[in-house]
């Protein structure tokens, strides 16, 4: 019964991850920067570590990545690796940041959450275009990541306290 | 600590804003660059827009129009063209002395400008060069100093007036023959013009064409700023002599150190005269800015033609025509309409006031 | 919020801040490395990157009449050899600026530098 319970939730989780990412990629971006997003699919991986662990956590997110793409017709495409290297990096150090520095609450792993997949997206884009100046665009994501984490991280506090209520 | 908190993000959140803000007039804005080789000499247009698509496509018709002039202006058949593709210049120059030929319809325009300005210039400027360049061999695999006797005889062939236009045939008739027209100093920047227009009919509000330095530019380059556009120094080709400040208009420049042929060690330019069929050393180059590009093209050569006194003075006499003119002897002369848009820094051989 | 949370935030930004300026400001004088860009036929074939202090290099392009020869050094560049019957683009030598274009008009190869222009184009 606790399996098909944790089975269900976690495709829950992976349908409301790829909508969330799908209905980001269709909106009109609200930051006028290419690269930088509220980073709500983020939001449900971020839950997904805390309230099942690393192994969700990165499943969730590679499926989502993969879905979403697979529904924009982005498949293969520049913007999947980017979104894939994006969401690898960011759920790796989320995970770590949980296990490892508890001091931190889920804003601020939020916040380097939401940094880290800046800084992964811009890694991979400037390994595929091979050239160095898409560095001079980190600060910029940097800046970026900040509040779209503080915002996504403040939004998963939220939601996490029902969770756990209801759990 | 709340409080504290809470004015941490929102100088976070404004900080982003303001640096969105700068970007978005950056990052929104693409820039598509297309070369084509055309009329013997590079053409680069660049557009600009937010739909590529869109600017790919308009930039293609711009293209197309600059080789249909290209092709109905070409003075030398290429081996592989039909005679039915034969262009109107070719064909008026074969039928000279023979038949008016029905010409297209921007040909016809091209004509009636030069004979306008054939006429403005009392004669200095004159299309139907063409058998002077061909005695010298412009265009041509051999080139030769002409003797007096021939240069005689080619002159005799030079006159405008014997260019008939009829407007209501559409047909352009040289009557004499060996008569043969040169467009060279109209064509291009006909059509860069054209292929302006294309663009502007497209939707697209800012450009530049570039065809071997006879530039078109629409619109501005950004909110407050004009496109800038180098004036090449005529004796250090890396450097340049001043920086225009243009929106919306034309530039074009002939110098003494462009198309030129070498025989016996010296150097002789394309720009003749018409009188004793030499090139015409009262300037080293005469660079023309106006609104329209087919203007530019053909006064940068007419005004080459001219004393720069008497250019100076032609171009004032001339709505919205301004001149940057370099004479013989390294003096600069600008049109009192340019000031606040060139920025001189010519060498240290130059002058000017 | 925690405290580390609010220690992480000023920490981060500060960090991104600093590079920011730093991006904006410091870089940019070393930012160009010079680029050759190498066309044929309008199209992109070649993009160079010089270093101020690069050996002699010498590359052959495929243009429309034959091969001809590039050569680089430091951040100059300029045609060694082509199979156009003018040579003006060889005649031309070493170009080291934005500002230069070698364009041979017969092989239809063009050549240039490409680094913030201080002008769009140029006229002459």
């Amino acid at each position: 019964m606790l399996k098909t319970r944790r089975l269900v939730y976690f495709s829950l989780f992976v349908t409301l991850a790829t909508a969330l990412g799908f209905l980001e990629m269709l909106l009109p971006n609200p930051f006028p920067l290419p690269g930088v997003k509220l980073g709500l699919a983020n939001l449900v991986t971020l839950l997904v570590l805390y309230v099942y662990g690393l192994k969700e956590g990165l499943a969730v997110s590679l499926l989502r990545v993969l879905f979403a793409s697979l529904l924009g017709g982005t498949f293969l495409s520049v913007g999947f690796f980017l979104s894939f290297s994006g969401a690898v990096l960011s759920t790796l150090v989320m995970a770590v940041l949980i296990k490892y520095v508890p001091a931190l609450s889920i804003i601020g792993v939020s916040m380097v959450g939401a940094i880290s997949h800046n800084v992964g997206q811009l890694l991979t884009a400037s390994f595929l275009i091979q050239t160095p100046y898409l560095f001079y665009y980190l600060p910029v994501l940097l800046l970026a990541g900040l509040p779209t984490g503080l915002a996504t991280g403040y939004l998963a506090r939220l939601l996490l306290r029902y969770l756990k209520n209801y759990q | 600590m709340k409080k504290f908190r809470l004015a941490l993000v929102i100088i976070s959140l404004g900080l982003v804003l303001g640096i969105g803000i700068i970007f978005f007039a950056q990052s929104q804005e693409r820039e598509l660059m297309r070369e084509e080789f055309l009329m013997d000499t590079l053409v680069s247009i660049s557009t600009y827009g937010t739909d590529t698509d869109f600017l790919q496509e308009a930039t293609q018709k711009a293209f197309l129009e600059i080789r249909r002039i290209a092709d109905l202006t070409n003075r030398f058949p290429l081996p592989s063209i039909t005679a039915a593709a034969l262009s109107d210049v070719i064909r008026i120059n074969e039928m000279a002395g023979i038949k008016p030929v029905v010409v297209d319809e921007d040909v016809f325009k091209m004509l009636q400008l030069a004979q306008e300005y054939n006429r403005l210039t009392e004669g200095a400027f004159d299309v139907t060069i063409g058998p002077v360049m061909d005695l010298w061999g412009f265009g041509r695999e051999k080139q030769k100093v002409p003797t007096a006797s021939e240069l005689q005889k080619a002159l005799a062939l030079v006159d405008s007036r014997k260019l008939i236009l009829d407007q209501k045939a559409h047909s352009a008739f040289l009557n004499k023959k060996g008569m043969a027209l040169d467009l060279g100093a109209v064509a291009k920047g006909y059509a860069v013009e054209k292929a302006a227009q294309v663009l502007e009919k497209e939707g697209v509000e800012k450009a530049l064409i570039n065809a071997g330095g006879n530039i078109r530019v629409l619109g501005k380059k950004e909110k407050w700023k004009p496109w800038k556009i180098g004036i090449q120094d005529p004796r250090t080709p890396s450097a340049l002599m001043g920086i225009l400040s243009l929106e919306d208009e034309a530039v074009v420049t002939s110098g003494d150190y462009n198309r030129t042929i070498q025989i016996a060690g010296k150097t002789y330019h394309h720009l003749l005269s018409s009188q004793t069929g030499y090139p015409v050393g009262y300037n080293i180059s005469v660079t023309v800015v106006t609104r329209d590009a087919a203007q530019a093209d053909l006064l940068s050569t007419a005004l080459f033609l001219l004393e720069p006194q008497q250019a100076l003075e032609f171009a004032a006499k001339l709505n919205k025509v301004e001149v940057v003119l370099v004479t013989a002897d390294k003096k600069i002369l600008c049109s009192p309409g340019l000031r606040g848009k060139i920025e001189l820094r010519p060498g240290e051989e130059y002058s000017y006031d | 919020m925690t405290r580390t949370d609010q220690k992480l935030l000023l920490v981060l930004l500060l960090i991104g801040l600093l590079t920011f300026v730093w991006s904006k400001f410091y870089t940019h004088p070393q930012v160009s490395p010079s680029q050759v860009v190498i066309k044929v036929e309008g199209e992109i074939v070649k993009i160079l990157t010089l270093q101020e202090d690069a050996p002699l290099q010498r590359f052959t392009i495929k243009g429309k009449r034959g091969q001809a020869i590039v050569e680089t050094k430091g951040q100059k560049v300029r045609m060694l050899e082509a199979p156009c019957p003018d040579q003006i683009c060889v005649k031309q030598g070493w170009i080291e600026s934005s500002r230069q274009t070698i364009v041979c008009v017969p092989n239809e190869v063009v050549i240039y530098i490409d680094e913030e222009a201080s002008v769009d184009a140029t006229t002459g």
